[in-house]
């Protein structure tokens, strides 16, 4: 299975996220702050990119800015997790582009189906 | 609710039910005024917009249909919610009203919980914006099913007539410990055979007795049966068992839950480890800071508490943290599919082993096969019930159960 990188810096957030994620069989990378989680992505390519919006230090919009200019991670899909309802804050996502976003606290159902989602989409056939 | 209390206009002609009307809204900490017309209630809305409207339909003079259906019909009166009075409980009326636009309707003589949960209801929707799409779900309900509508009335005032003379009964479902197969407690669950009609579901009758504002005389009727039950067990050759009940948040929010508990346990002496009560996920995300004092003060009892249907909503750890918890339910939905979807057999193990984390208990319901239960006992699960092991049982039934197992250890 596919690792996931989670960037988090509530650590209750990030234990529930990675028990969702391990018990369905991924393997789970861990950041509290968006320059590690920049790093990791770089140096593990993971499959799929959790990222908290609201960080200390960078936000999670500008790392994922960050990420989809680099030739390097700009293929790995970002889900953006925010405690954000509004409209803007959606098109905020959208703008840095994040791929999907999930509104905090996070519901089980509808992460693992972005992620399935998500996932399928960015299996791309050897060629 | 805004720091400013809500002003509410009543509109009624009778003056008694006009001062009815204001003290009970005024004890509740609203602010209120008043119109003896139709006419009298368009020109004080237009100098000063009220936050809500009482409006009683059958006036002299300009009548509450067409009270509604003015203000209704102006943009800039149009968001004001309206509550409908009458002392026509048919059908017909109430669509009618609804169709002048009016959001609720409230049948005459107006109850106090009943007033009071459609006005906060009310107040909120339009704070949070959510009033058109309310009263267009509402009319579209009202008018497509009036046939359906009629048999909800009739269903209604059963109800009202089962709480008058506690036409209700408890029956008590087992929960087995997964390793042993012993029987470690029991769930109360409210049974009603409604006349000519027989046994109703609780999925339907509850949600109505809360609308009606009938769930905290029930819950308390119920609290009291249960402990009176397990006095009587105690008592005799079966020994306590622990017993949990389903709480509604209106028992919380409106009752005096923690009150009744006490009260409840002094009088048949049981201690209150013997008793659970079970909130959803979903009541306890409404008016947190109440809920969580109030469980607090329950827990400091000694009375157990557990989340039901626990995994759907937002079931996040720093909110478990908050809340005085002693076990999680797995939501059923969960179960049912758990040895064929992957996604809900991976959701029951984080729910078990986030349970364990907090060192607390999880109980998984709706426990049917052999391979369900392997499942769970593989993943840890602590209790399960479900008709695998027992259907809920009338208390002579149960009763055998129990006696049974305790000749045959």
């Amino acid at each position: 299975m596919p690792h996931i990188l989670i960037v988090e810096d509530n650590e209750a957030n990030m234990r529930l996220a990675r028990l969702l994620l391990v018990n369905a069989g991924h393997t789970v990378l861990w950041a509290a702050d968006a320059e590690t989680g920049l790093t990791l992505a770089r140096e593990q390519q993971p499959a799929l990119i959790l990222m908290d919006i609201q960080l200390p230090g960078m936000d999670g919009l500008a790392a994922t800015a960050l990420l989809k200019r680099d030739p390097l991670t700009a293929h790995i899909p970002v889900i953006a997790l925010t405690a954000m309802a509004m409209k803007e804050d959606r098109e905020k996502t959208r703008l840095a582009g994040c791929d999907a976003y999930i509104i905090k606290p996070l519901r089980y159902k509808e992460l693992y189906q972005v992620i399935d989602t998500l996932l399928q989409q960015h299996i791309r056939p050897l060629t | 609710m805004a720091s400013q209390p809500a002003t509410l206009l009543i509109v009624d002609d009778e003056p008694q039910v006009r001062k009815l009307l204001e003290t009970l809204l005024q004890h509740e900490g609203y602010q209120t005024l008043s119109a003896s017309s139709g006419e009298e209630a368009l020109q004080l809305v237009a100098r000063q917009p009220p936050d809500l409207i009482l409006l009683d339909i059958m006036m002299p003079g300009m009548d509450g249909y067409e009270v509604a259906s003015q203000l209704k019909g102006d943009e800039t009166t149009a968001g004001i919610p309206i509550i409908m009075l009458s002392a026509l409980s048919e059908p017909s009326a109430r669509v009618s009203g609804l169709e002048t636009g009016a959001e609720e309707f409230i049948s005459k003589p107006v109850e106090r919980v009943e007033l009071w949960l459609r006005v906060r209801n009310l107040l909120r929707l339009k704070e949070r914006g959510d009033l058109a799409s309310h009263s267009r779900e509402l009319t579209q309900r009202q008018i497509g099913m009036s046939v359906h509508d009629l048999a909800h009335q009739s269903l209604e005032n059963d109800l009202r007539q089962a709480v008058a003379r506690n036409d209700f009964t408890v029956h008590y479902q087992p929960k087995v410990e997964v390793p042993s197969g012993r029987i470690c407690a029991l769930e109360a669950l409210l049974r009603w055979e409604r006349p000519e009609y027989g046994a109703v579901s609780p999925a339907v009758f509850i949600p109505i007795l809360e609308s009606l504002g009938l769930i905290v005389p029930v819950g308390r009727w119920v609290i009291e049966q249960v402990c009176q039950q397990i006095a009587e067990w105690q008592r005799g050759a079966i020994g306590p068992v622990e017993v949990s009940v389903n709480v509604s948040g209106h028992q919380l929010i409106e009752g005096d839950l923690i009150a009744d508990i006490a009260r409840t346990l002094a009088r048949t002496g049981v201690e209150p480890h013997w008793l659970e009560v079970e909130l959803t996920e979903g009541s306890l995300m409404e008016n947190t800071q109440h809920t969580i004092a109030s469980l607090q003060r329950l827990h400091a009892m000694g009375v157990k508490i557990s989340i039901d249907d626990f995994g759907t909503g937002y079931s996040s750890l720093a909110y478990l943290r908050r809340f005085p918890i002693d076990t999680l339910k797995i939501d059923i939905a969960f179960i049912r599919e758990v040895t064929s979807n992957p996604q809900d057999a991976a959701i029951t193990r984080t729910i078990i082993e986030l349970a364990h984390s907090l060192s607390l208990r999880v109980v998984a319901e709706g426990v049917e096969t052999q391979a369900q239960l392997a499942f769970l006992k593989e993943a840890g699960c602590d209790q399960i019930q479900g008709y695998l092991f027992s259907r809920p049982l009338p208390v002579e039934t149960l009763e055998r159960l129990l006696l049974e197992r305790l000749e045959s250890p």
